[in-house]
């Protein structure tokens, strides 16, 4: 029986994480705004169209925005997420990023 | 997800089926392991509106519950208890493994992803000390910070870290100041794109003397155990040092890329190039030793030499070959870097990176409506950055360059045993002092 060996882990070392808390609910939808987030990835932009046009088919009392982020996807877009926060109660994000 | 940890906005992120295991762990390593999603099938590219809106009416890929009700519900339900808990995120490395038998630490570095699946030297703590001892540099000393993609989380290396792959790599002491260097670069080896990208590194300097480097025949293939063992650290280090390559999670790449096994390691051929190496291009003395990572290696294109009468049309043919997000590194054999003067004058490779840079190009229409175009540079163009703001008021079939002038370089490499030459599509990344690591 061969002897036991001890090796080195070689792995690096993680960040620590700190949790992020979730934003509150709405309750319900009618009567909110709802920004609709195109990433710029791919053909995102023409999937949240399809969105859109759901919202107003199935929930009228929903009003949605539309919006590209202004920069590629990986970027943030500080502009529009304030707009989001100061008139709109909720966002939807895609795809992807 | 920063719409909703940074301006307190419910949010819900529309994802494509493929990517659940990486953005649920993206998730948690940012804090947010409960993130609300909803799913839809991969891909989203090409598809048309009617297809989307199928998506869209259709159910998610994962819960099987409709889309849309996964975003409403996703929006306006409350908060569950298992959303609003304190969640415990204890991680650490320890220095060492659980000790065992040697043929089943083989199959745990094998199990834990920590290998390129080909067979590694155990880095065992006298190894390990073996080859700290090619370096001046404390053990514990942090040489950088490396991630997969932007947007996940870097994670801390020591020159202990870096050692213990440099011999799972079966790399000689002697190399370790090269591989240090390149993980102070900070460049990933194991970028998580799906466009299955790789990284090619090449040395400069009297180093390649020292430590016996290949710069002559087949220096890009696995003929110099210095080029060959050094980029298979730098994979290896990048992989194990920013928190793992494992497909699904922290790498997706679609199809992979077989550049990744060496990093396509060389020296530049500093003794035949006609023309300054590249180091001192970057502004280092030639008798400095450096190291320079790129990324994003992909696309090759490939001749024989320069032909009299339509050399021209030939390297403009190479270069339209080339994804246009991905710019063109001239890997020239010195034969071929001797025709490039004959033919075209060049003394310099600062000439040749100008000709090269007014000389790739197409009509406009043509080059906004590539893919990666409209998902890397048409946005920033839209937001006013230059060069591309320029580019995109041209007309539909106007010609314009494909490639910024400082995004294209010239190397020289090969043993001359005919003028063969490539582009490779790749991103320029670092230059780093290799004798700082001494």
């Amino acid at each position: 029986m061969s002897s036991k060996l001890q090796v080195m882990n070689p792995m690096g070392y993680p960040p620590e994480i700190t949790q992020a808390g979730m934003a509150p609910r709405l309750g319900r939808l009618e009567g909110k705004t709802v920004y609709l987030v195109d990433c710029r990835f791919d053909d995102g932009d023409i999937l949240m169209q399809q969105m859109r046009d759901w919202f107003s088919e199935h929930m009228p009392a929903v009003k949605t925005e539309l919006r590209s982020k202004a920069d590629v996807y990986t970027e943030r877009d500080p502009e529009l997420y304030e707009e989001i926060r100061s008139r709109g109660d909720a966002a939807v994000v895609g795809v992807g990023h | 997800m920063i719409l909703e940890t940074e301006y307190g906005v419910p949010t819900v992120s529309v994802q494509t089926d493929i990517f659940e295991p990486l953005v649920r762990a993206s998730s948690h390593q940012q804090g947010m392991p409960r993130q609300r999603f909803a799913f839809v099938p991969q891909p989203v590219m090409g598809k048309s509106p009617r297809e989307l809106r199928a998506y869209i009416d259709g159910p998610d890929s994962i819960t099987g519950r409709p889309v849309m009700q996964e975003v409403t519900d996703g929006l306006a339900k409350a908060l569950t208890e298992s959303e609003t808990q304190r969640v415990r995120f204890d991680r650490s490395t320890p220095r060492f493994v659980e000790p065992d038998r040697e043929e089943n630490l083989h199959r745990l570095f094998l199990e834990n992803n920590w290998t390129d699946k080909l067979p590694i030297i155990l880095p065992t703590e006298e190894l390990v000390a073996q080859m700290l001892g090619g370096t001046s540099r404390s053990f514990d000393e942090v040489v950088g910070h490396m991630r997969p993609t932007k947007g996940r989380e870097a994670w801390e290396y020591t020159v202990e870290k870096v050692a213990i792959n440099a011999v799972m790599a079966g790399a000689k002491p002697e190399y370790l100041l090269v591989i240090l260097a390149l993980a102070a670069g900070e460049v990933t080896a194991r970028a998580s794109t799906t466009s299955s990208a790789a990284a090619m590194a090449m040395v400069n300097g009297p180093v390649r003397h020292q430590i016996g480097m290949n710069w002559g025949i087949g220096a890009m293939g696995p003929y110099n155990h210095a080029n060959a063992t050094i980029g298979r650290a730098y994979g290896l280090l990048s992989q194990n040092l920013q928190g793992g390559s494992v497909p699904e999670v922290t790498y997706l790449g679609s199809q992979g890329n077989s550049y990744a096994y060496s990093s396509v390691t060389f020296a530049e051929n500093e003794e035949r190039s006609p023309w300054e190496p590249f180091h001192v291009q970057q502004g280092f003395k030639s008798d400095e030793s450096v190291v320079s990572a790129f990324s994003g290696c992909r696309s090759t294109s490939f001749q024989l030499g320069l032909r009299a009468k339509h050399w021209r049309e030939h390297v403009r043919n190479l270069l339209r070959g080339i994804n246009p997000t991905n710019p063109p590194t001239l890997i020239l054999d010195p034969i071929t870097a001797r025709q490039f003067i004959d033919r075209g004058g060049f003394d310099t490779k600062e000439g040749l990176i100008d000709w090269v840079h007014k000389n790739a190009t197409m009509p406009a229409s043509v080059y906004w409506d590539y893919q990666l175009v409209q998902n890397y540079v048409y946005p920033r163009a839209l937001k006013g950055v230059e060069p591309y703001a320029t580019m995109l008021k041209a007309a539909d079939d106007e010609p314009i360059p494909i490639f910024p002038k400082d995004s294209i370089h010239v190397v020289v490499v090969g043993g001359e045993t005919n003028g063969y030459w490539r582009i490779v599509g790749c991103n320029y990344g670092k230059s780093v002092s290799i004798d700082d690591w001494r």
